[in-house]
C-alpha cells in the first residue's frame, strides 16, 4: 500500500464515522400544538413483550416497574437538538387495593391512573399520550420547513450505576483492581442499561403558519 | 601405486541459515518457554474464573430465590393487614352501635373524633345514617405527603337503641415502611437478575483483559528475550567472526571486548591469546633473523679475517725492505703502509664484532637469584667509564628473585645496555653519564630497568634499534642491542625502549619470576638499597 493511500483511508475514517447512517427505527407519532406547547402521542409497545413472563410477574408481584422516557426534539436535515424532556412512568399492581396502578411524572408532577386489567395499565404505561416535547415558540414555523422530528429512548427498569467505593482505594492492589475493572468494564461493552431498551425516531412534523 | 588423498576430517564452516543462528534458537527458545508460562497461567486463571464463577452464580441464584421468597410474605402480609383493618372498622361500628344503646350519648361527630384520637393510623372517619346527612371528621394534615396509600374499610351498623344503623367508613393510613422495604426487595430482585444477564460479557471481558495482558506480557517478554539474545549472541557472533578472520591469518584482527561477563572475559582472553601469539610469530621470526644474521657475520667474520694477517705482515715487509734511496718514495710508502695498518685494524676491530655477534652461545638456563646477578654485574663492570664524574647506580631487587637464567650472558646482556647507554650519552655530550640499573617486581615478572640521561630514542627507531647493524651512534656496529634482544629472547623474556626519567632512554628487560616459598628459602639478603658507585673510581 503506497503511503499516500494509506493517510488518505486514515483521514477518511473521522469523516466517515461522522457521517454514519442513522439506524434508529422509525415510529409513528401524532403531533399537536396545543396552546404553547408541542404534543406527542406514540406508544411503544416492545416495552413489555407477551412472552415476557418475568416482566409481567413483576408487576403481578407488587415491585414497581419504572420506564424511563427520553424525549428529545431534533431539527431535520441539522441534527440540531431543539429540547429534551423527561417522563417517568411506574406500573405496579397495588395488593392493598387488588388493582393496577400507573403513576406518571412529568413537568407537573406525578398523576396517578388505575386499571382493573393488567393488559390496560401496560398499554398505558407504554403510551405517550400527549406529552409535551418542547414549547411551540422554539420551533420555527412553516409548511416549507424546517421539520422537526423527535427521538425516544425508553428504559424500562433501568440501571442505577453504583459507586465502587471499594474499589477506588488508590494505591497497590486497589488501584490495581480498579484499573482491571475498568478494563473489564470496558471491553464488556455497552452492557444493558435496562431491562429493556426501545430507541425510536418518528416521523417529521412541522408546525403550521398562523 | 598412486596414493589416494585422505578426505578431510574437518567441514569447512558456510554460512548457517537464520534458522540455525544460535540468537534465532535462543528466541524462539525463550518465545517459546514465554507462550508455555503465558499459557500455563492462562490456563490457571480460566480455572480460577471459572470456580469463582460457579460459587458467584450460586450466590446470585441463592439471593435472587430469596427476594422471590419475599413477596408471599409481602402478600400474605398486606393481607393480614387489610383483614385487621376491616375487623377494626367491624369494631368500631360495633362500638358506636352499642353506644347507641345508651342514654345520653354524645352526638356522633363527637363520638367519632374521640375514635380519632384513640387510634392513631386512622386517617379520617364517616358515618352515614340513613335519616340524616354524613357526619365526617379526618386529621389527613397530620400524615406525611409521603405516605404511600390510604386504606378504606366499610362497616354495617347495626339497628340498636332506636337508631336506624347506617354505614362506617374507615380511612387508614398504611405504614410507607411496609412498602418502601419491599421495593427495595424488588431492586434488590433486579440489580441480581442484571447481574446475572451481564454474566457471559463480564466473563468474556474477563478473558480478553487477561488475554491482552498475557499477549501484553509475552511481547514484553519476547522483546526483552530478543534483546537479550541479540546481545549475547551479538557477542558471540562478533568473537566467532574474528576467530574465522585469525583462520584465514588476519593475525591483528581483535575481538571487541563488551561487558563484564563471561563473553567478555572470552573475547579478553581470546585477544590475549592473539597478543601472545603475535608475540611468539615476532620472537620467532627475530630469532630466526638473528640467526640468519649471526651466519652472515661469521661467514664474513671468516673470509675477512684469514687476509688481514698476510696483508698485515706484507705491509711490515714492504715498510721494513724500504731501502730509503728515495726520500719521498719513503714518505709515500710509510704514509700507504699506515693507511693500510689503520683499515687492517679497522677491519680486525669489525671482524671482532662480527666474531663476538656470531659467537653467542647458546643460552644455558639455571636457577640464579637476580639479585645476586647484578651485585656481580656491578662489581665485574664497574669500570666501564673511566669519567670520575660518571654515575653508575645499580640497584638489586627488594627481596629474593629467583630467575631461570644464564648469568654470564645476562650480564653480557646488561654490560651491553649500560656500555650502549655510556656511549649514546657520551656521544650526545651529556657529562657526567648518568646510568641507573633498577628493578620493578610485577606479578610474575620482574623488570630490570635500566635508565640513562642520553639522547634517548625516537618512538620511531624504538622497535629497529635491536635489529642487527641498526644503530643511532656514530660508532656504533648496531650488534650489542641485538645480541640483547637475542639473549633476553632465550631467557623467555621481552626488552623494549621506553622514555626514562633521567631524560634519556630507558631499556626495560622484562623475565619471568621463577615462584618461590614465601619463608626460608630466603638468602637472608636484605632488600637492596641502590649502591652509587663512581665508575672508575
Amino acid at each position: 500500500m503506497k503511503r499516500r493511500t494509506f493517510m488518505h483511508g486514515l483521514v477518511a475514517v473521522p469523516v466517515l464515522a461522522y457521517a454514519r447512517p442513522d439506524t434508529l427505527p422509525l415510529r409513528r407519532a401524532t403531533f399537536e400544538e396545543v396552546g404553547s406547547s408541542v404534543l406527542v402521542t406514540m406508544t411503544l409497545p416492545a416495552l413489555f413483550r407477551r412472552y415476557d413472563r418475568e416482566a409481567l410477574a413483576s408487576i403481578d408481584s407488587g415491585f414497581d416497574t419504572t420506564i424511563h422516557y427520553m424525549v428529545k426534539v431534533w431539527q431535520h436535515g441539522k441534527n440540531r437538538l431543539v429540547d429534551t424532556r423527561e417522563v417517568m412512568v411506574k406500573i405496579r399492581r397495588d395488593p392493598w387495593k387488588k388493582r393496577y396502578v400507573v403513576s406518571t411524572r412529568e413537568d407537573s408532577g406525578w398523576t396517578k391512573r388505575t386499571f382493573t386489567e393488567r393488559d390496560d395499565a401496560i398499554a398505558a404505561a407504554v403510551k405517550l399520550d400527549r406529552v409535551r416535547v418542547c414549547a411551540a415558540s422554539d420551533l420555527e414555523r412553516g409548511e416549507g420547513g424546517p421539520y422537526y422530528f423527535v427521538t425516544v429512548l425508553a428504559l424500562r427498569n433501568p440501571i442505577v450505576a453504583k459507586s465502587d467505593g471499594d474499589r477506588s482505594s488508590g494505591r497497590g492492589q486497589g488501584r490495581d483492581l480498579e484499573w482491571f475493572g475498568r478494563l473489564v468494564e470496558v471491553l464488556a461493552g455497552e452492557r444493558a442499561q435496562a431491562e429493556e431498551v426501545v430507541h425510536v425516531k418518528t416521523n417529521a412534523f412541522y408546525l403550521v403558519e398562523r | 601405486m598412486t596414493e589416494r588423498p585422505t578426505p578431510s576430517r574437518t567441514r569447512p564452516i558456510g554460512r548457517v541459515p537464520w534458522w540455525g543462528r544460535l540468537e534465532a534458537r535462543v528466541v524462539a527458545a525463550l518465545l517459546l518457554l514465554g507462550t508455555l508460562c503465558v499459557g500455563a497461567s492462562a490456563y490457571l486463571v480460566q480455572l480460577t474464573v471459572a470456580y469463582f464463577d460457579g460459587r458467584w452464580a450460586g450466590a446470585l441464584e441463592q439471593a435472587r430465590a430469596s427476594t422471590e421468597d419475599v413477596a408471599p410474605f409481602h402478600r400474605d402480609l398486606v393481607d393480614a393487614r387489610i383483614a385487621e383493618y376491616n375487623a377494626r372498622t367491624r369494631a368500631l361500628a360495633l362500638e358506636l352501635a352499642l353506644g347507641d344503646t345508651l342514654p345520653g350519648v354524645a352526638p356522633d361527630r363527637a363520638r367519632l373524633a374521640e375514635l380519632l384520637v384513640r387510634e392513631p393510623d386512622v386517617v379520617g372517619l364517616v358515618l352515614a345514617r340513613p335519616d340524616q346527612e354524613p357526619v365526617a371528621t379526618d386529621r389527613a394534615a397530620e400524615f406525611p405527603e409521603s405516605s404511600y396509600e390510604w386504606f378504606d374499610a366499610n362497616a354495617e351498623l347495626g339497628v340498636a337503641g332506636g337508631r336506624t344503623g347506617g354505614q362506617l367508613r374507615v380511612v387508614f393510613s398504611i405504614d410507607p415502611a411496609i412498602d418502601g422495604r419491599f421495593q427495595a426487595v424488588g431492586i434488590r430482585k433486579r440489580d441480581i437478575a442484571h447481574e446475572q444477564r451481564g454474566k457471559p460479557e463480564i466473563e468474556r471481558a474477563v478473558i480478553e483483559v487477561i488475554g491482552i495482558a498475557s499477549a501484553f506480557v509475552l511481547v514484553f517478554a519476547s522483546l526483552i528475550g530478543f534483546v537479550v539474545a541479540r546481545t549475547t549472541t551479538r557477542k558471540v557472533g562478533e568473537l566467532s567472526r574474528v576467530m574465522r578472520r585469525v583462520g584465514h591469518g588476519e593475525l591483528e584482527a581483535r575481538a571487541r571486548v563488551r561487558g563484564r561477563d563471561e563473553l567478555g572475559q572470552l573475547a579478553l582472553a581470546f585477544n590475549r591469546m592473539l597478543d601472545e601469539l603475535a608475540q611468539a610469530q615476532r620472537k620467532v621470526a627475530y630469532l630466526q633473523r638473528i640467526g640468519a644474521w649471526q651466519e652472515m657475520a661469521r661467514r664474513i667474520a671468516h673470509e675477512i679475517k684469514n687476509p688481514l694477517t698476510p696483508i698485515q705482515l706484507a705491509v711490515q715487509q714492504l715498510r721494513e725492505k724500504d731501502p730509503g734511496l728515495s726520500p719521498e718514495f719513503s714518505r709515500m710508502l710509510r704514509s700507504a703502509v699506515e693507511i693500510v695498518e689503520d683499515e687492517v685494524e679497522g677491519l680486525r676491530r669489525m671482524v671482532t664484532s662480527f666474531s663476538q655477534f656470531a659467537k653467542v652461545p647458546e643460552v644455558r638456563l639455571a636457577r640464579v637469584e637476580l639479585g645476586r646477578v647484578l651485585e656481580e654485574f656491578e662489581r665485574a663492570y664497574g669500570h666501564l667509564t673511566e669519567q670520575a664524574d660518571d654515575l653508575l647506580v645499580v640497584a638489586p631487587p627488594e627481596g629474593v628473585v629467583v630467575i631461570d637464567a644464564d648469568r654470564q650472558l645476562l650480564k653480557q646482556a646488561l654490560v651491553n645496555l649500560v656500555e650502549n647507554a655510556v656511549l649514546s650519552a657520551r656521544e650526545a655530550g651529556r657529562v657526567p653519564v648518568r646510568v641507573e640499573v633498577a628493578t620493578v617486581r610485577q606479578e610474575d615478572t620482574i623488570e630490570i630497568r635500566v635508565d640513562d640521561n642520553g639522547p634517548g630514542i625516537v618512538a620511531e627507531l624504538r622497535e629497529r634499534v635491536f635489529e642487527p647493524y641498526e644503530t643511532t651512534r656514530e660508532q656504533g656496529t648496531g650488534l650489542g642491542l641485538a645480541i640483547v634482544k637475542k639473549i633476553v629472547l632465550d631467557h623467555r623474556g621481552e626488552v623494549w625502549v621506553d622514555d626514562s626519567p633521567l631524560g634519556g632512554a630507558r631499556f626495560v628487560v622484562r623475565l619471568p619470576i621463577v615462584p618461590t616459598p614465601p619463608a626460608g628459602k630466603s638468602s637472608g639478603k636484605s632488600p637492596g638499597k641502590p649502591s652509587d658507585k663512581k665508575v672508575g673510581a
